[in-house]
């Protein structure tokens, strides 16, 4: 049985077909629907060769009791995609960090594993996967919206085990309960997005915002950072590169709805792309991160798929 | 006339052989992309000095602890060195030995702080490029200096020219922060004097880029900086303990090298997509 917060996937492959185990302990619930994978692409030209193999598909939702996450909470997510397989892990709706109440027992005193050095009053989210040889990992969570106070930290940490493994890392946020006029009022989001090869650190991407310093964030309320490396992204790769070798920018008065860049990466042969886009509403984030993602269809599959795409 | 004085006049110079002119610190690609606005009236110019004033403190944040990481290690292997008084061989194997800690100790980090510039291609391109200036810079001008005679100084240059060769053979990427840890350890000059000048020269870069983007005139601009003073004393005061941690274990409220500033990279990264630039990054 985990520890409170604690849950694992397990996904992999034998004999042809996915076995998926999974585990969770309150306030973490992780449940997995059965997804199909497509039928194998008809081997009818030179094309074939070149193009992903499509990995059996497993689907888990990463759910916390309540649908939020409270000070004092660990979270901590362990997963194992295997060889061959592609693991999509998806949220149902936002995840809501509230802030400090004083009358709310932390959920971590009764996690015995629990260091007692660590602020009872910041909550915690550690999401740390491994992915096999040509597996991937597509890790697709609604945002994060921290509430006005709170204090909030995340990690989400991809082991790669060699070149052929992938990730889609989707880490976005917004400004807060922008219906109640909160904007940019939480007192801490602390986020980190690690990807290693064999071991090595290869790719970290560590933000930090804090009262008091988001100026240039006032006609944001969507922000997302997008990571997708390896050869099962590279179509989706391409694309986002084309689309931005295609956009001229001048210099212009008025700001645009959705601004973004792209960013090439190449580490110790791992490449693909580092995508940031920001927005004035979630909805404008969401679908343009959708859009650009279709060709993953390709990879996972139309059942795995449209449990992404028509989420939310 | 102080020489460490001296040497902290020379690295503020903004004459300094190192490339870093070609560099905006991103305004450019946020005043095309609309962040900052250009022509800033005198009441308007909360956009241009909040620029600088979160872009300063991403600095300070984020490439600040490495600089002051690697000057940390370095120093400390220095300073055992001590006097130069050693003979020959047992001086030498230990000389070498200095070498090969400091070595190892940058590798490490500047190769953390390449992953950390890894989704920022911009940034990265423009870091190499003037870490390479500044390692060249030491090569191939203060190594030759009077000062940098004696044992010291020997290690240093042994330490400098390996730097160099490993550059060349894609072992190392020599980061400007990290570059700049080390060659102030090589020149003895302290920590917190270093990390005063890292600041300023990025703050100087900035401004210098402001003026050559029109956003600021000349003169405007040196009273602007005159009060950025108070920033940067600010800004050391609650930033310059920080150091980095290898592993996000030992880091998991985001006290060491972090990232202030989401929008600036997403500019950043636009660069390339400019119609018309006048600066590489």
């Amino acid at each position: 049985m985990p520890a409170p917060g604690e849950g694992t996937i397990d996904c992999k492959l034998i004999a042809g077909r996915l076995y998926q185990t999974i585990s969770s302990a309150y306030p973490l619930k992780i449940i997995s629907p059965k997804a199909v994978a497509n039928s194998p692409i008809p081997n009818d030209s030179d094309d074939s060769q070149q193009r992903q193999k499509p990995l059996e598909p497993a689907v888990g939702y990463i759910l916390s009791y309540g649908g939020g996450i409270v000070h004092g909470d660990q979270i901590n997510v362990r997963a194992q995609v295997g060889s061959g397989c592609a693991l999509i892990l998806l949220t149902q709706g936002s995840t809501k960090v509230y802030r400090h109440r004083a009358n709310r027992p932390p959920s971590y005193l009764n996690n015995p594993t629990n260091d007692a050095k660590l602020d009872i009053e910041q909550s915690y989210q550690t999401v740390d996967i491994s992915v096999g040889p040509n597996g991937l990992l597509c890790l697709l969570p609604d945002p994060v919206t921290c509430f006005k106070d709170a204090l909030y930290n995340q990690r989400q940490i991809v082991r790669l085990a060699d070149a052929s493994s992938s990730v889609v890392l989707l880490d976005w946020m917004t400004s807060g309960r922008m219906s109640r006029g909160e904007r940019w009022e939480f007192a801490k989001y602390f986020s980190v997005n690690v990807v290693e090869l064999g071991g090595r650190v290869i790719v970290r991407d560590a933000l930090i915002l804090e009262k008091g310093g988001l100026v240039r964030l006032r006609d944001v309320d969507a922000f997302a950072f997008l990571l997708v490396l390896g050869p099962a992204g590279k179509e989706v790769a391409g694309e986002f590169l084309k689309e931005q070798r295609e956009m001229r920018i001048r210099a212009f008065r008025k700001r645009e709805n959705i601004v973004w860049s792209v960013s090439e990466v190449d580490e110790f042969g791992v490449a693909g792309v580092a995508v940031r886009v920001a927005g004035p509403t979630t909805e404008d984030v969401r679908e343009w991160i959708k859009c650009r993602l279709a060709l993953l269809q390709n990879v996972v599959g139309d059942s795995a798929w449209s449990m992404y795409f028509h989420s939310s | 006339m102080d020489k460490e004085t001296w040497l902290l006049w020379m690295l503020a110079d903004s004459q300094l052989p190192t490339g870093g002119f070609v560099a905006s610190a991103g305004l450019e690609a946020a005043v095309q992309g609309g962040l900052v606005r250009e022509n800033i009236a005198d009441d308007d110019k909360d956009a241009f000095t909040g620029f600088i004033y979160d872009s300063t403190r991403n600095q300070a944040r984020f490439a600040l602890p490495f600089c002051s990481q690697v000057h940390d290690q370095a120093a400390e292997q220095l300073a055992q060195l001590g006097e130069e008084h050693g003979d020959g061989s047992s001086s030498s194997d230990s000389d070498s030995v200095a070498a090969e800690k400091i070595l190892d100790d940058i590798r490490r980090i500047d190769a953390y702080h390449h992953a950390m510039l890894a989704s920022n291609r911009v940034a990265m391109r423009a870091s190499i490029a003037q870490g390479g200036g500044l390692l060249s810079l030491f090569n191939r001008g203060y190594a030759h200096a009077g000062m940098m005679a004696g044992r010291r100084g020997r290690v240093c240059e042994d330490i400098a020219k390996r730097l160099q060769r490993l550059a060349r053979l894609g072992e190392i990427r020599g980061h400007w922060a990290t570059m700049f840890g080390f060659v102030c350890a090589a020149l003895g000059i302290s920590c917190a004097h270093m990390q005063q000048v890292f600041l300023f020269q990025f703050v100087r870069q900035v401004f210098s880029a402001a003026v050559r983007l029109n956003l600021v005139g000349p003169l405007r601009a040196q009273t602007l900086t005159c009060d950025a003073q108070q920033l940067v004393s600010s800004l050391l005061e609650q930033h310059g303990h920080r150091r980095v941690a290898f592993d996000s274990e030992d880091d998991v409220f985001g006290e060491s090298a972090v990232y202030t500033e989401p929008m600036l990279e997403l500019f950043q990264g636009m660069h390339d997509r400019l119609y018309s630039r006048i600066f590489n990054s």
